[in-house]
């Protein structure tokens, strides 16, 4: 029997957020229903923070919504949690960068000041009734006790899950299984997988975490994303077909991806 | 160290593209550049080409041991067959489509130089074991040519080198449906942290022959190659590249060739809106760049695109022009 497994589509999101592309308020409702049609289990629909223009997609992909679980991406603040709670998403998604180089380089703070600003966002989002999910921006080049650190503390307040990011495509498939069955094993939270495609290792990335028990997989059609992209959804698809069960019809995500290209051509 | 053998050339579909000799002869002096070891080529390329350019290793793919007789000169030669024959500089190749042939591979212990190509669905399996017996059933180091249709032949052929593989094969941009070499000498390089001989910054020159060769445009997000691969548009990531490049590059753009880029669009933050300016050897109080940064926003949802420099120095104009006016009205 195949392992069953959850595909977190994230085309309206990071896909989205790949320089040269914008998708309008029209594009993202039809696009997020047809990935509800579909059977996708999550997209993560947008940044309400960039605006009104997101704000009104989001809001509108919430009232078509079927199915699907619908998530707002957010950066570790609280206002950016307020703009996403204005279209009352199934899902707030916080994304902590948790790399030295993020940490200390980007945000210029520390390790303690992350966990405390994390712990606050997480708060203020539970404590609002919301599902949280908590995504560890540039994992793969981040100290892995840090991570488990991180989990234990996010699971005891009550987190979903945890994604697991490989913001700049670095990891291997060896790489992602040994770390994937040693969050899983100290944390006891469901991972979700984020792969980028800097060297071509996207595709079997993300099979190779999903193999060693990662739950979700985050992909995008086209694989459309940062730089050379995220996990292509189609190929994911298509290469996990025989040893994953992730709901979908290959034909019916086909016609998606035909939409998303005519939309990024017009 | 390993070995690479590049199946570029014997990939290229001389009866559709038409490629000229000399367009062949090119690539032929730029893939030792970019990591190929040897450079394997068909009777038909060798012919079209005429005379090869000195330098890089050739081995010749033919179809018979007639064709080793009649083009005798070659070190090495790739032949699809499982008899050891008399020729002991032959790469006898095998294709193996299902991981559950490798164990009846045995058979063919005795080969001496051996290079298996397929095995497209090795990462839906325990991919480990089934590397070490393939490496276990023959005497001398297997050249591994994984094949993509699984889009893993990078990834498979990089952890082939990883258990301790010795000799693998790949194509330019992945054509023929092979491991891309591009892909593995940059992971080798960054994430093996090998110290490699190669000079990966002709890899715009080399996708440029490669284009005008197959007539097919590399795909503007393509791993390594994508011409927009260093273009930034988010607010984070420009911010966080402008503090410290690493934050959001896996490696400086300068190795392949290239340079990074900013654009400003609907998800860029005030950070972009100040680099953008910097570059344009502006700085306007930010007030302005909020305001710019709103019009910016605006104009690529409407446009449903980043936004091109003119289009963002006319908002710069304007924003700036209607501010004047408040001020004097």
């Amino acid at each position: 029997m195949k392992n069953k497994k959850y595909i977190v589509d994230t085309t309206l999101r990071d896909g989205e957020q790949s320089a040269g592309i914008a998708f309008d308020e029209k594009d993202k409702v039809k696009l997020a229903k047809l990935m509800d049609e579909i059977g996708i289990y999550q997209i993560e629909a947008g940044i309400p923070a960039i605006g009104n223009v997101e704000k009104r997609a989001l809001l509108k992909i919430m009232e078509n919504r079927k199915n699907a679980l619908i998530s707002a991406w957010n950066r570790m603040n609280v206002e950016d949690i307020k703009h996403s709670i204005e279209c009352s998403p199934d899902i707030i998604h916080i994304s902590a960068p948790v790399s030295y180089v993020q940490i200390y380089s980007k945000l210029r703070k520390n390790k303690q000041w992350l966990r405390n600003s994390l712990m606050e966002c997480v708060y203020y989002a539970l404590d609002k009734g919301y599902k949280v999910t908590v995504g560890f921006e540039d994992a793969s080049r981040a100290d892995i006790s840090f991570i488990v650190s991180l989990g234990v503390m996010l699971k005891e307040m009550g987190v979903s899950h945890i994604r697991y990011a490989d913001t700049v495509g670095v990891l291997t498939p060896h790489n992602i299984a040994d770390v994937t069955r040693t969050i899983i094993r100290l944390t006891e939270m469901d991972v979700e997988i984020h792969g980028h495609n800097d060297f071509g290792m996207a595709v079997a990335n993300s099979l190779e975490a999903a193999k060693n028990g990662a739950k979700y997989i985050d992909c995008t059609f086209l694989g459309i994303g940062e730089r050379a992209g995220n996990c292509d959804f189609i190929k994911f698809i298509k290469s996990s077909d025989s040893i994953l069960d992730c709901g979908i019809s290959k034909k019916e995500a086909l016609e998606v991806q035909k939409e998303v290209y005519s939309l990024l051509k017009s | 160290m390993f070995k690479i053998i590049d199946r570029t050339l014997t990939a290229i579909k001389l009866e559709e593209d038409y490629p000229t000799g000399e367009m062949l002869a090119h690539m032929c002096k730029l893939l030792p550049r970019l990591g190929a070891d040897y450079i394997e080529i068909s009777v038909p390329v060798l012919e079209r080409i005429g005379e090869l350019p000195a330098e890089p290793k050739y081995i010749l793919k033919v179809d018979n041991i007639e064709d080793i007789k009649r083009y005798h000169t070659f070190d090495m030669y790739v032949l699809k067959s499982k008899d050891k024959g008399q020729i002991d500089r032959v790469i006898h190749e095998i294709q193996v489509n299902d991981v559950r042939e490798i164990p009846m591979l045995s058979r063919y212990q005795d080969l001496t130089n051996v290079r298996i190509t397929g095995l497209d669905e090795l990462m839906c399996t325990e991919y480990g074991p089934a590397m070490k017996r393939l490496k276990e059933t023959f005497k001398t180091p297997v050249n591994l040519c994984p094949q993509n249709s699984y889009c893993c032949a990078t990834a498979i052929a990089l952890e082939w080198l990883l258990s301790g593989g010795k000799s693998v094969s790949a194509s330019f941009a992945g054509i023929g449906g092979y491991a891309v070499l591009e892909e593995l000498m940059m992971a080798v390089k960054v994430i093996m942290h090998k110290k490699i001989n190669v000079d990966l910054s002709i890899l715009p020159e080399a996708t440029m022959i490669y284009e005008t060769i197959t007539k097919r445009k590399v795909s503007y997000n393509k791993a390594v190659l994508g011409e927009n691969i260093f273009a930034v548009e988010a607010g984070i990531h420009a911010d966080g590249i402008n503090k410290n490049p690493l934050t959001y590059e896996p490696y400086d753009p300068k190795t392949v060739g290239k340079c990074r880029r900013i654009v400003v669009g609907k998800h860029s933050g005030t950070s972009a809106i100040k680099i953008k300016l910097k570059e344009k050897g502006a700085k306007l109080p930010d007030s302005l760049i909020e305001i710019i940064l709103e019009n910016v926003r605006e104009e690529s949802v409407i446009k449903r695109r980043s936004l091109t420099d003119i289009e963002f120095i006319r908002i710069v104009k304007e924003v700036v022009r209607n501010e004047k006016q408040k001020i004097y009205s």
